[in-house]
């Protein structure tokens, strides 16, 4: 027998979130099944007597369902197909909705016949840290490993369409967050809300009222769950305090920020049907956080206990009582908490057969245990199982009891033949989310779990989440909460109301912290005593990694994955620390657990991205121009889109590239430059405020001329480069290359706040309001005696600057130097840009005027040698590196100047940028090739530099590089060698100056 | 995330919101980033633009205080001058 649905009438306290009359129908691996409205899935599938969900991650076990919550290690699933496919989820927390497609994970080729399941013959191959250690060398025979290693042990396969749901993002403040709609946690909004504050409350399932289901007891004189209903109806008519369901707590932050993943449905967002996206992202801020996140229930560990049909012995009571299922016919318990015996009175009311209750304690005392036992039920204490036995998917068939205060033999055990076993080992809390503030928890040896230990001020640990397991503790402890997140923020002001109501219910035997018995185990059964079973992590493996060193508790997580899975060790972490010292790992103390880390349960990169994605993922910076450009190719640079080239019909973009630069260096190209900073500096302190901004002089530049100039940084590397020009007396305009026009005027903005306030200077990023059009090629001059205005260019030279009118606008004009030739770059209100571009186009037509991009721009500065600050200096190049010595200052006190000193800015051996010419002149090295000295000398050889810059010149009509060479400018006209993809390739070191040097002699 | 108020124009915001500019030190001094109290330049980014002083602890994030450019910075608790 297996598990399955009891008939409708069976009792009525059975299945009582399901609508017997809404049936559904969904598919689990291609197989039609039905379930009913208000199933999980999980509870669905144990419903149609599914045993097997999956296979485990390394040594490809058949797996189950063992949990009813999120701290289940096995019941991972996918959902959807195609674009819709979800990896990764866990089959107790997915709703069920008709027509839901599920398929398994981890079961390469097929869920019943597993040829991944021959792994286990093989395991000696995979001991723990075996990925450091086994296939190591050769590096690639690991690839191959990986490959295969990947498709078998594979957490589900990722989507491979965009994802066509919408996630949206809410911010949202409070005084209060509450986690957890338990009853502890709804007794501390109850608390906090009364006090008058704002509260938040974020439950993860779609429900309130936590696992309360599970219990008898009342309340204020009411049945448990009927407190938590009008509670609920309290709290919602509440103007103070919002309820959250179906909305899981995934991250806490500093300053009481809490992410919080709400899965938008119809049953919880009725008023959202028709416009629902599938989740909402909360980021909330709270100035008081109450974890009231209750505990997980612990397995216990053993040889053989992960079998399909082994289950939470509170799980399988909250299956019946929630979806009417039971977990199978034929049940032993094996238990050291009384809530074994819970689940033995209502399986049993629900018809199974209960064969024995094996009670790990010696003496349990406790009224659950006097009742189960005077109703005529089999129970055995001081007893444990210590084996079972299966049949592959069908999962388990018996098992063996040993009684533990006898010495271990054969005769001392029985079998016992069963179709499930229920385990419980008590509760654990669960206060993981205080990990994520850098509270470390501390190991409570007694509960063989952990308890908060030192929280930071302002979170509370509330409820079961503090080891306040039974009812009357947890709504006592929850009511304490709330009182004391009201006294942290409210101080003296704060109430602090008592707990008024009386509970009634049974107090709990304590239960004992057993975990495992490796004690009466054999090394070859401890092997197979699974701790953490998602991870496929048991006690041997643990041992191994002791013997081996790795026995504190963060080595001990890389070396066997303990903890390492999706459901980061929920059901595991505590037994693990109740394990780890008795093998002589490290002693379990409040530092004994790996840090947790958000997200505490896995979520989607889609809520995470929110709107932000497609067009909307990063605003696109546009210049005046840009919109003109429809048959470029446009490329990013920064939150630029900058066009590249501008190829005709049928021209590559190389070709287009070359006609591109032949036009300029043979007739005239514009260029769209408006993507360069222009800041105006003003202000009588103007000039010494740019001699101590600037390395290089440029305080007494003559007014109507400028100067490049470079700027550095604090420890004396070069982050910009441009042009400073005078326009009178106190003004002077910066203006950079293209692309980077954000980081210059905030770099001067933050001097001028912080070190050089008591300059007078005026900082302005004209940046947006002009349009800079480059004019570039011999043809220059004509084209501008055709412009109409009173700027005269006829007298310009190197470095003249004029402002004036041009075309009916006021106008900059700018002698630049961006190309090496003839060269005027124009500044015009960026409205008059487009038409103007145009009258360009139409003046220059008959001398041939053509667009050129960022590409034909890049090859021209790499004619002229001219670096290029976003490939050649990488933030660790000094201007001495770039052959720039001269332009560096000798007197002023400029930024970066002490940094520039210090000894190892100027080691003769650092690396100078020089010219590096192929003896193949067709060949083009990419940047980022190494250069070598010697290629035949055996690897690894010494690196002596690297390419920065590399392209055909049309011009010269061969290849030219730009690269970093160590002391390279003592090494011109050596021999080097360019390493490309494995082969060396002869070249000789050169200046930079490749259009001063080069003969065309092709 | 931090929650950063501006001494300027006194805005309370994100983090994202303003911009860090690194260990505040007057020429001359050498500080280092170290457990405890740090103090940092920040940049009203995305707010009034106005460069300041923050103190902040930096293994329990908690702000100390801050102050504006120009005005010389308190002894804040935990810190030794
Ligand atoms: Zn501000």
């Amino acid at each position: 027998m297996t598990s399955s649905r009891i008939p409708k009438d069976k009792d009525p306290r059975f299945g009582r979130l399901i609508d017997r009359d809404a049936p559904l129908a969904f598919t689990f691996n291609g197989k039609k099944l039905k379930g009913f409205a208000g199933d999980t899935l999980a509870s669905a599938l144990l419903a149609n007597g599914v045993r097997t969900l999956a296979r485990s991650v390394k040594y490809h076990r058949p797996r189950g369902i063992m949990s009813v919550g999120a701290d289940d290690p096995n019941a991972i699933v996918q959902t959807g197909t195609g674009d819709l496919r979800t990896p990764n989820q866990n089959a107790t927390r997915i709703p069920l909705e008709a027509g839901l497609a599920v398929a398994s994970q981890n079961a390469w080729p097929s869920l019943g016949f597993d040829a991944g399941a021959l792994l286990e013959r093989a395991r000696p191959l995979m001991p723990p840290g075996f990925q450091y250690k086994a296939f190591k060398r050769p590096l690639k025979a690991w690839r191959a490993y990986e490959k295969a290693i990947r498709k078998i042990a594979g957490y589900g396969t990722a989507p491979d369409k965009p994802d066509p749901d919408r996630y949206e993002h809410v911010n949202a403040h409070a005084d209060v967050l509450i986690v957890g709609g338990g009853i502890a946690g709804l007794a501390a909004a109850e608390a906090a809300a009364s006090e008058g504050l704002k509260v938040f409350l974020a439950e993860a399932a779609p429900r309130l009222g936590g696992i309360a289901d599970a219990y008898e007891g009342r309340i204020d004189g009411m049945p448990v769950l009927d407190w938590v209903r009008r509670t609920a109806a309290k709290l919602a008519a509440a103007e103070n305090v919002h309820l959250l369901v179906h909305a899981e707590v995934s991250g806490l932050y500093d300053h009481g920020l809490a992410v919080i993943v709400e899965n938008v449905t119809p049953d919880t967002r009725p008023e959202e049907a028709g416009n629902m996206p599938r989740q909402r992202l909360w980021k909330l801020r709270a100035k008081a956080v109450v974890l009231a996140t209750g505990a997980f229930e612990k397995p216990l560990v053993f040889p053989e206990n992960d079998r399909p049909g082994i289950m939470l012995a509170t799980s399988a009571r909250l299956y019946l009582r929630r979806y009417g299922v039971v977990p199978g016919q034929k049940i032993v318990i094996a238990t050291s908490s009384d809530e074994g015996y819970r689940t033995a009175t209502d399986l049993a009311a629900a018809g199974a057969d209960i064969s024995r209750i094996v009670d790990l304690r010696i003496a349990p005392d406790g009224a659950l245990f006097h009742m189960v036992k005077s109703g005529g039920q089999s129970i055995s204490v001081a007893s444990a199982p210590v084996s079972t036995r299966g049949k592959g998917t069908r999962g388990i068939t018996d098992v063996t009891i040993a009684n533990r205060l006898t010495v271990d033999g054969p005769a001392l055990r029985s079998v016992m033949s069963c179709d499930t076993l229920l385990v419980s080992g008590g509760w654990a809390p669960a206060p993981m989310l205080a990990g994520h503030l850098g509270a470390r928890l501390s190991f409570d040896r007694e509960l063989g779990a952990f308890r908060p230990g030192d929280v930071p001020k302002g979170l509370i640990v509330a409820g079961a989440a503090n080891g306040k397991f039974d009812l009357a503790l947890a709504v006592g402890d929850g009511w304490r909460g709330g009182v004391e997140a009201a006294r942290h923020i409210l101080g003296a002001a704060a109430r602090e109301a008592g707990f008024s109501a009386a509970v009634e219910a049974t107090q709990d035997d304590p239960a004992e912290a057993i975990g495992s018995l490796p004690d009466i185990s054999t090394p070859e059964e401890r092997l197979r005593a699974f701790v953490d079973v998602q991870t496929d992590t048991t006690v041997g493996d643990m041992e191994i990694a002791v013997r081996e060193g790795y026995g504190a508790p963060e080595h001990l997580k890389r070396y066997t994955g303990l903890g390492l899975g999706t459901d980061q060790g929920k059901s595991s972490v505590a037994n693990a620390a109740a394990i780890l010292p008795r093998l002589g790992g490290t002693a379990a103390d409040s530092s004994a657990h790996t840090t947790f880390r958000p997200p505490w349960t896995p979520i989607a990169f889609g809520a995470i991205a929110g709107a932000r994605r497609g067009p909307l993922f990063r605003p696109v910076r546009t210049t005046p121009l840009t919109h003109l450009f429809g048959d470029a190719i446009l490329e990013p640079l920064g939150l630029w889109r900058l066009p590249a080239a501008f190829p005709q019909p049928g021209e590559t973009r190389e070709n287009a590239i070359r006609r591109e630069v032949r036009t300029v260096r043979g007739g005239i190209g514009i260029f769209d430059a408006s993507a360069g900073a222009k800041i105006l500096v003003s202000g009588t302190g103007a000039g010494e405020f740019l001699d101590r901004m600037s390395a290089t002089d440029v305080g007494d530049t003559p007014i109507g001329t400028s100067r490049y100039a470079l700027f550095l940084n604090e420890e004396g590397f070069v982050i910009e480069d441009g042009i400073v020009a005078r326009l009178r007396e106190d003004r002077f305009l910066v203006s950079t290359g293209v692309g980077r026009a954000a980081s210059l005027s905030g770099w001067f903005e933050r001097w001028h706040q912080t070190l050089l306030r008591d300059l007078d200077v005026f900082i302005v990023d004209e940046t947006e309001r002009w349009a800079q059009i480059l004019l570039a090629g011999p043809q220059v001059p004509e084209l501008l005696s055709r412009i109409p205005g009173d700027i005269d260019i006829s007298s310009f030279t190197v470095d003249s600057f004029a402002e004036g009118d041009v075309n009916g606008a006021p106008a900059r004009a700018l002698a630049s130097r961006y190309t090496a030739g003839a060269e005027v770059e124009l500044s015009i209100p960026a409205g008059n840009a487009p038409a103007f571009w145009n009258f360009l186009l139409e003046a220059g037509r008959d001398i041939g005027v053509a667009r050129f991009g960022m590409d034909a721009m890049q090859r021209l500065r790499l004619e002229a040698g001219a670096f290029d600050l976003d490939r050649e200096t990488d933030g660790t190049v000094t201007p001495y590196d770039l052959g720039l010595g001269d332009l560096v200052s000798s007197e002023s006190d400029f930024i970066g100047r002490s940094g520039l000193e210090r000894p190892a800015l100027t080691r003769p051996n650092r690396r100078h940028l020089v010219g590096v010419l192929l003896d193949d002149k067709m060949l083009t090295p990419p940047p980022g090739s190494h250069l070598i000295l010697d290629p035949e000398e055996p690897t690894p050889r010494r690196v002596v530099g690297h390419i920065t810059t590399s392209g055909y010149s049309p011009t010269l009509r061969r290849s030219l590089a730009l690269a970093l060479v160590s002391a390279g400018e003592k090494h011109l006209g050596d021999r080097v060698f360019v390493m490309m993809t494995g082969d060396a390739h002869g070249a000789e070191i050169t200046v930079t100056d490749f259009l001063g040097t080069v003969g065309d002699d092709a | 995330m931090l929650l950063i108020t501006c001494p300027v124009c006194a805005v309370t915001a994100e983090e994202t919101e303003f911009s860090c500019g690194g260990l505040h030190v007057q020429p001359g001094e050498t500080r280092r980033y170290a457990r405890g109290v740090v103090r940092e330049y920040w940049l009203c980014a995305a707010g009034c633009g106005s460069w300041f002083g923050l103190a902040r602890h930096s293994v329990n994030q908690r702000i100390l205080g801050s102050w504006t450019m120009g005005k010389e910075p308190p002894l804040f608790p935990g810190e030794t001058a």
